[in-house]
C-alpha cells in the first residue's frame, strides 16, 4: 500500500514538475512564446483538414504530411505574391515617414491649442513636447528594431511549423502520456479543463483568424480601388489589430487616416477611406460574427478591455492578441476549480 | 533466476493489451466493433487503479466518461446511501459520455484494490470525427443502455407508487 502511495506522489512530483518546467522554458527561451503560439495556431488551423484525411483511411503521418506540404506551398505561393509588393511599399513608407512623423505632429500641437486652451501656456508646451516625442519614438522604432525582428521571425518561421508538426502528428499520445501522472482525484477535472479549453481556443483562434483576413482583404481592395497609398500595409496593419477585439479595429484605422490627412487629401477621399474600414467591420459583425459567435468565448466586454489593457502592458502586441484566449481558459480552470471544491455548486 | 524466466509469462506487457481488449470486446457498448476497431479503442483508453475506499468520483463532480471495472469491486452510493456493488466487467457513467456538461448524480467508491478502464467523452469525439462509423455504433450501443436504465427506473417508480 505504501508502495502504491509513493508511486502516486512520484507521479504528481513528475507531473508538477514538468509542467512548471515547460512554462519556464516557454517564457525563458527567447522567441519560444511566439512559436508555441503560431504553432498551436497552426494546429487548430489543420486539425479538421488532419482528422478528414485520418477518416479518408490514411494513415496519421500521412494525414498530417499532406495537409502541412499542400499548406506550406500555398503559404509559399502567397508569400512570392504578397511579400515583393509588401516590401516596395514598407521601403517606400519608411522614405517618407518624417513627412509623415512631422505631419501628425503639426496636427497634434494643432488639436492641443484647441483642446487645452484652459492649461497654462508652460504646461501646453510640455506637454506638445511629450507627444511629439512619444509619437516619433514609436514611428522610428518600427524601422529601428525591424532588422532584429525580422531574424527573430526567421527563428519563429523554422520553429513554429515545426512544434506544429509535432503536435498533429504525436501531440495526443503526448498529451494521454502526461494526464496519466495526474492522480485520480484530479483525473477527470484535468481531463475536462483540458476538452473546455481546446475546444474553446480552437473555435476562436479559427474565428478570428477569418475575420482579419476578411478584414484585411476588404480593406486592401478598397484601398487598391481609389489608389491609395500603401493600400497593403494599411490592410495587413489593420487585418493584424483586427485580431485583437474591441480596441484592434480602432487602432487598425488610425494609420490610414493619419496618412489621409498628412496628404491633404479631400474630404471625399478621408470619407471614403473612413467608409472602407466602417465596410470591412460592417460585413464583419453581419456575416462572419453571427457564424462564428456560439464559438467565440463569452468574456463581458469590460473584462476583454481590461484583459487586453493588461496584456498591453505586460507583453506588448503579442499580450493583447493572445489575452482573450489565455483569459477565456482562466476562466473555465476557475469556474471548474470552484465548483470541484464546493462539491458541484456552480460558480454564480 | 533462469528457471523462472523459462517459466514466468515473459509477455506480461501484452497480456495488459489483451486484458483491455478482452474487457472491451465483453461489454456492451462496444459489442458491435471488430476486433481491428477495438484495437483502436484500447489504444485510446485510460487504465486507472484505486485503493480500497478511495472515491473514483463524487456525486455533483464534473465527469467526462465512463469506467469498466477490469479489476476488483466499486460501490455506488447517493446522498451517503449504499444503492449497489458493482463487479469485474460492470460499467458505470455511461450517461457523461454523451451529455453536455455531465454532473455525477453518484458517488463511486473502490471497495478494494481496483483497476478500471476508462473511456471518455474528448476521445468519443476524436473518434467521431476520425472514424464516424465506430462512432456510431459506440452511441447507438450507449443509446440503448441509457433506454434500458430509463425502462428500469420507470417500472421501479410504478412498482413503488401501486405499493
Amino acid at each position: 500500500m505504501e508502495t502504491i502511495h509513493r508511486i502516486r506522489r512520484i507521479k504528481l512530483w513528475f507531473f508538477l514538475f514538468s509542467l512548471a518546467f515547460s512554462v519556464f522554458l516557454i517564457f525563458w527561451v527567447k522567441n519560444l512564446l511566439v512559436s508555441v503560439f503560431l504553432a498551436f495556431v497552426g494546429f487548430f488551423l489543420l486539425k479538421p483538414f488532419v482528422d478528414f484525411l485520418v477518416r479518408q483511411g490514411l494513415s496519421r503521418l500521412v494525414s498530417t504530411l499532406f495537409p502541412f506540404l499542400f499548406f506550406s506551398l500555398v503559404f509559399f505561393g502567397i508569400s512570392l505574391i504578397v511579400f515583393p509588393t509588401l516590401g516596395t511599399q514598407v521601403d517606400e513608407l519608411k522614405g517618407e515617414l518624417p513627412k509623415y512623423v512631422e505631419g501628425t505632429q503639426k496636427m497634434l500641437q494643432s488639436w492641443e491649442s484647441g483642446l487645452f486652451s484652459f492649461l497654462p501656456a508652460e504646461s501646453k508646451q510640455r506637454f506638445g513636447l511629450e507627444l511629439s516625442q512619444k509619437v516619433q519614438q514609436i514611428a522610428q522604432s518600427i524601422f529601428t528594431d525591424l532588422p532584429e525582428n525580422l531574424l527573430s521571425s526567421l527563428t519563429v518561421l523554422f520553429l513554429a511549423p515545426f512544434l506544429c508538426f509535432f503536435m498533429l502528428l504525436d501531440g495526443k499520445e503526448f498529451y494521454r502520456r502526461m494526464i496519466s501522472t495526474v492522480p485520480n482525484a484530479y483525473f477527470e477535472l484535468s481531463m475536462y479543463l483540458q476538452h473546455q479549453i481546446m475546444e474553446q481556443m480552437g473555435g476562436f483562434i479559427r474565428a478570428r483568424l477569418v475575420e482579419s483576413i476578411l478584414v484585411g482583404f476588404v480593406i486592401w481592395i478598397g484601398l487598391a480601388v481609389i489608389q491609395f497609398p500603401y493600400a497593403l500595409v494599411l490592410a495587413v496593419f489593420a487585418a493584424l489589430m483586427n485580431l485583437i477585439p474591441y480596441l484592434g479595429p480602432l487602432i487598425g484605422v488610425i494609420p490610414g487616416i493619419l496618412i489621409a490627412l498628412v496628404n491633404q487629401e479631400t474630404n471625399t477621399v478621408t470619407s471614403y477611406i473612413v467608409f472602407i474600414y466602417l465596410l470591412a467591420q460592417l460585413i464583419d459583425a453581419l456575416v462572419i460574427v453571427p457564424m462564428v459567435v456560439a464559438r467565440i468565448v463569452n468574456l463581458h466586454p469590460v473584462t476583454v478591455v481590461l484583459v487586453v489593457m493588461v496584456g498591453s502592458q505586460t507583453m506588448g502586441i503579442l499580450g493583447m492578441i493572445i489575452s482573450i484566449p489565455v483569459a477565456s481558459a482562466v476562466k473555465i480552470i476557475y469556474a471548474s476549480i470552484y465548483q470541484h471544491i464546493t462539491d458541484g455548486k456552480p460558480l454564480t | 533466476m533462469s528457471l523462472s524466466l523459462f517459466w514466468d509469462n515473459i509477455f506480461k506487457k501484452d497480456r495488459r493489451v489483451w486484458t483491455i481488449q478482452e474487457a472491451l470486446k465483453k461489454n456492451i457498448v462496444f459489442k458491435d466493433l471488430a476486433p481491428r476497431e477495438i484495437n483502436q479503442i484500447q489504444a485510446i483508453t485510460h487504465v486507472r487503479s484505486y485503493n480500497p475506499g478511495e472515491p473514483i468520483f463524487k456525486q455533483g463532480e464534473v465527469g467526462v466518461g465512463m469506467y469498466i471495472i477490469s479489476k476488483g469491486s466499486v460501490e455506488i452510493m447517493y446522498d451517503d446511501n449504499r444503492i449497489t456493488t458493482l463487479k469485474e466487467d460492470d460499467f458505470f457513467g455511461e450517461l457523461a459520455l454523451v451529455e453536455e456538461r455531465g454532473i455525477r448524480t453518484a458517488t463511486a467508491i473502490a471497495k478494494e484494490d481496483t483497476q478500471l478502464i476508462g473511456f471518455f467523452k474528448p476521445d468519443l469525439i476524436q473518434i467521431m470525427n476520425q472514424t464516424p462509423e465506430i462512432g456510431v455504433k459506440i452511441l447507438f450501443r450507449v443509446a440503448q443502455v441509457i433506454g434500458a436504465r430509463l425502462h428500469e427506473t420507470t417500472a421501479l417508480v410504478k412498482t413503488q407508487q401501486r405499493n
